[in-house]
């Protein structure tokens, strides 16, 4: 085993007065001499909380972790655990081999020094030797792509060089166990389709990585382990779809359904939802099938009933639409009084991976709308792990693959 | 609660880290010497710094004792015309001023060390000690290069005396081990009481008066020197004036022990603190 963590947990005091985690000597000093005399001494309130609690887990050389969960779930203390930045306040974790850790990119570089210098101190600071700066060096410059300025203070860099000189020296680092929190986050889509090139190919190189990310979809696509975790404790561990499975579960990430009834005269809407369980998964794979069903009541059938569902990217833009009048079924559709369910199934291969929204509009054909409500689902697609990690576009309508070489 | 991580060697290089919620630490000073080279670049850095951000560069170790015995030369030496052993006045001050020189810079900096470098001590592990220490390291440079200052003005003036000048390294050391016991106590302090910062200061001024910095220990009435002397600079100072012009002081040998003792109690005590403190730093910075 690589890393074997027993039982750790992290304990913090909150305090409720507003105090900083350190003092002043003044205000201990005075504190003491009012206790003296006071004897009946109050103690500052505080509060305890357990940042992490009991968490036990062991991974494998080679294994991909990846680490899930909401903000405040101990995620970061986990890995500043791991990195032994901070100490557990009980349990033990082993470690083997030589462990390097990316909190952030960039850690202690120094505005007044030049790029060339701050190379060298930021590879120190990061674990390597001198004569492992030395010798990629080069390589570290041209990554970079800095090489005119390299003798330029780090306070004149824009924050786009500042960033890649950062991550260049961080993806030069050789460690046999990397833990990289969200850094990814940060940066242009270039600048992160680079990290995660550089993480693909750590992992072909059978490297061991611990992952920390709120982007189900990267996890998804580079670990082959998962952990969830939630309010300091191990929800889930182990294979990283049912880590993201239980995630999905717990938090609203999708929304998978819609209940009311609203309507008018001729039709009510009386729930929209989305097939939930694909193989097994509770999230939607490039490629799945996705099953939209519509219930549905009749209370005066019309022929110009029309029911439409649009697909719109998480930023509100359109992108896709289909309507009950492309369909030979629409007289079907709404001829009878009475309930109905109608289902419509999306191809998910012609989207890209992100998250999607998903509305219902309900109208009578050149007049009016009959429901002014929105009705929104959402729902991320993902990309499965075995694509090579070459992952271009988000979020957007797949033209396709239909190159052909004509010479 | 301090906790424990232990490096387990095997024979075939690879080793095991353990982190465990326990005290005490046997292989501290093995992770130390780990990291010797970021102790290095963290010294390097803060000379380049100081160099680049100083507009007279590396004048600026050469100007600031300069600057420093002239007044005093002119204060105890000419207004207040306290003796000096027949030593050329600026040259007896300047063999004063190197040892406080380094040892007040350094009191000043490593109160602000670990502080000052919140985000390396956030978001990196390394042995913590590395931060006073490179510290000390740096204001040694700026020493060496008021050195150099001392010995041109020396033999332009025929007054060292050569045979003591060997013992020269023993007192340099002591120095050392006098700051780095201070630095531990302080930089980690700092990361407990933030008001530390403003205090000291103040106290090195006070410091600076106390000390036979600008005049000669001799000049202490008799009944007060014991007192005087329990101050470790003190000692030092007497060192380094017996080392470059075979000046005995009154007392010299009782301030020296005081001085050695002193030191390895701050050493070893400022070790300890460190030590308990250094695994909460990264939680109360």
């Amino acid at each position: 085993m690589m890393i074997t963590a027993d039982n750790i947990s992290k304990k913090y005091r909150i305090y409720h007065q507003p105090k900083d985690s350190y003092g002043t000597l003044v205000s201990t000093l005075s504190s003491y001499i009012k206790k003296f005399f006071k004897r009946n001494s109050e103690s500052q309130p505080y509060e305890e909380f357990w940042a992490l609690r009991d968490v036990c887990f062991s991974i494998a050389e080679g294994d991909r972790l990846g680490i899930i969960g909401k903000n405040g779930a101990g995620k970061s203390t986990l890995l500043k655990i791991l990195s032994r930045i901070v100490q557990p306040t009980t349990g033990h974790v082993k470690i083997r081999k030589r462990v390097s850790c990316l909190l952030e990119v960039g850690t202690g570089f120094h505005p007044e020094l030049t790029g060339r210098e701050n190379i060298y101190l930021n590879g120190a600071i990061l674990g390597m030797t001198k004569s492992e700066i030395m010798r990629k060096f080069d390589e570290i410059v041209a990554f970079a792509e800095i090489t005119q300025f390299l003798d330029t203070p780090v306070k004149r860099f824009s924050s786009g060089m500042h960033m890649r000189l950062g991550f260049a020296i961080a993806a030069h680092l050789d460690p046999e166990i990397l833990i990289v929190d969200e850094v990814l986050a940060v940066g242009d889509l270039q600048f992160q389709k680079k990290c995660l090139n550089k993480l693909e190919q750590l992992n072909s190189q059978g490297r061991t990585v611990i992952f920390v990310s709120h982007d189900v979809g990267s996890v998804l696509s580079l670990c082959n382990k998962g952990m969830y975790l939630e309010k300091g404790r191990l929800v889930k561990f182990g294979d990283v779809e049912m880590c993201v499975n239980a995630y999905m579960q717990n938090n609203c990430i999708q929304d998978y359904a819609w209940r009311g009834a609203v309507g008018d005269e001729h039709i009510q809407i009386m729930s929209v939802k989305l097939q939930s369980d694909i193989n097994g998964r509770k999230f939607i794979y490039k490629g799945d099938p996705v099953v939209v069903e519509v219930e549905y009541e009749i209370l005066k059938s019309n022929e110009n009933l029309i029911l439409d569902i649009s697909i719109w990217n998480s930023r509100h833009q359109f992108l896709a639409r289909s309507h009950t009048f492309a369909s030979s079924l629409h007289a079907k559709l709404f001829a009878e009084k009475g309930k109905h369910c109608a289902s419509f199934t999306i191809d998910s291969r012609q989207f890209h991976e992100g998250e999607y929204l998903l509305k219902l509009e309900c109208s009578l054909h050149q007049q009016r709308q009959i429901v002014d409500e929105e009705i929104i689902l959402k729902f991320p697609i993902y990309d499965q792990a075995d694509h090579g990690g070459k992952k271009i576009y988000k979020e957007g309508i797949s033209l396709g693959s239909a190159w052909v070489h004509k010479a | 609660m301090g906790a424990q991580i232990r490096i387990t060697m095997k024979e075939d290089g690879s080793y095991y880290l353990i982190i465990e919620a326990k005290k005490a630490q046997k292989h501290y000073f093995a992770d130390l010497y780990r990291y010797k080279e970021l102790l290095l670049f963290l010294a390097w850095r803060d000379v380049l710094v100081r160099y680049k951000q100083a507009f007279f560069g590396v004048a600026w170790g050469v100007f600031r004792p300069l600057l420093s015995i002239i007044a005093f030369t002119f204060i105890f030496g000419r207004i207040a015309g306290f003796p000096s052993n027949e030593v050329y006045y600026p040259l007896f001050v300047l063999a004063g001023m190197l040892p406080w020189l380094f040892i007040s810079n350094n009191v000043l900096d490593t109160c602000q060390g670990l502080v000052n470098n919140a985000p390396l001590v956030s978001k990196v592990y390394f042995p913590r000690m590395i931060i006073p220490m490179a510290q000390v390291l740096m204001n040694l440079v700026d020493f060496f290069v008021s050195v150099i200052l001392i010995l041109i003005m020396g033999i332009v003036t025929h007054s060292f005396n050569w045979l003591t000048f060997l013992t020269l390294p023993l007192w340099i050391t002591l120095m050392i081990l006098l700051s780095t016991g201070v630095g531990l106590w302080l930089s980690s302090l700092t990361v407990l009481y933030r008001d530390i910062r403003l205090l000291v200061p103040f106290f090195v001024q006070f410091g600076m008066f106390i000390s036979p910095i600008g005049y000669s220990f001799a000049i202490i009435p008799e009944k007060w020197q014991l007192l005087y002397s329990l101050n470790p600079l003190v000692g030092i100072i007497n060192g380094f004036r017996w080392a470059f012009f075979g000046i005995v002081d009154p007392l010299f040998v009782p301030s020296v022990i005081i001085a050695l003792f002193v030191t390895g109690a701050l050493l070893i005590s400022g070790f300890n603190f460190f030590r308990n403190m250094e695994n909460t730093f990264a939680d109360t910075i």
